[in-house]
């Protein structure tokens, strides 16, 4: 299992987190956007389209990165939320923390709105 | 009722073994869940987060681990029982545990799994079972009800 980056814009990245973000994958999805953060990537638009399985360690990396990233002035955002990764976001409340948009050009947009006006986009 | 079992010895391979699995039942007459039903991808998950947690922590000692899957499912309720030969452990303690840190520490990034179960459960339950022969056996056990939990509600 490994995940795709995509540079979006200069600090912008789509993560294509595939089939499952999980226990067993969980250190390498951190490394992965450790690696991207320290090459500049202040933003990561996850794509959960056809993500059966996150988990609890698969989240608690999401929080990991997003902890990372606030002080920064970056953000985590969810694109295309499948419905078990839905599952879980309600279950944990998680939409309290991370923006959900219906696609990935959609959050990339949203976010090249914030870029430009200085102030947080709309949640979708 | 309908209702499925599965015997399961390799804790390596256990996860790419029983997510096939679940999905082979749930397509056919054996666990005749919809695909869009709540209850199949609650399922899905707490399963997964218990048998992650028997991967990661739980004590077998030098005993082959050996879980049983059973699924039953009728028109309201789907009952799960997994039962393992593991030394087992506190699950209230660990839940305390769990909830002082992330009330502590709300983006911690460790300490969701127990909570994710119950909130995705209608009734769940973990207990040691009677000791028979030589080794322990321990019990989980918990329902989903086709009527909808309220925290799945549309987020306000």
């Amino acid at each position: 299992m490994s995940f795709s980056f995509q540079s979006i814009a200069p600090d912008t990245a789509v993560v294509r987190i595939g089939k499952a973000l999980d226990f067993r994958n969980a250190a390498e999805f951190k490394s992965a956007c450790q690696d991207h953060i320290q090459e500049g990537t202040r933003n990561f638009v996850l794509d959960f389209s056809g993500t059966g399985i996150l988990d609890s360690t698969g989240l608690g990396a999401i929080f990991s990165l997003y902890r990372q990233l606030t002080p920064l002035g970056g953000q985590v955002v969810f694109a295309a939320v499948s419905r078990p990764v839905q599952v879980v976001v309600q279950l944990t409340r998680t939409y309290k923390v991370f923006r959900q948009y219906p696609t990935v050009e959609a959050a990339h947009e949203q976010l090249q709105g914030r870029t430009a006006s200085g102030s947080r986009a709309g949640a979708a | 009722m309908t209702c499925v079992q599965s015997r399961f010895s390799n804790l390596d391979t256990i996860i790419a073994e029983v997510h096939p699995l679940l999905e082979a039942w749930s397509h056919d007459a054996a666990l005749p869940l919809a695909t869009e039903d709540i209850r199949l991808h609650r399922m899905k998950l707490v399963i997964h987060e218990w048998i992650a947690n028997l991967v990661q922590h739980a004590d077998f000692e030098n005993r082959t681990p050996l879980i049983d899957l059973t699924l039953a499912l009728d028109e309201q309720d789907v009952h799960c029982i997994i039962e393992d030969n593991s030394n087992g452990f506190d699950f209230g303690q660990q839940l305390t545990t769990q909830r002082a840190k992330l009330a502590d520490e709300m983006m911690a990034e460790r300490g969701r799994g127990l909570l994710i179960m119950l909130n995705g459960t209608d009734n769940l339950r973990y207990f040691p079972l009677p000791a028979a022969a030589s080794e322990p056996r321990q019990r989980l056990e918990f329902w989903i009800s086709a009527t909808p939990t309220p925290c799945l509600d549309t987020p306000s």
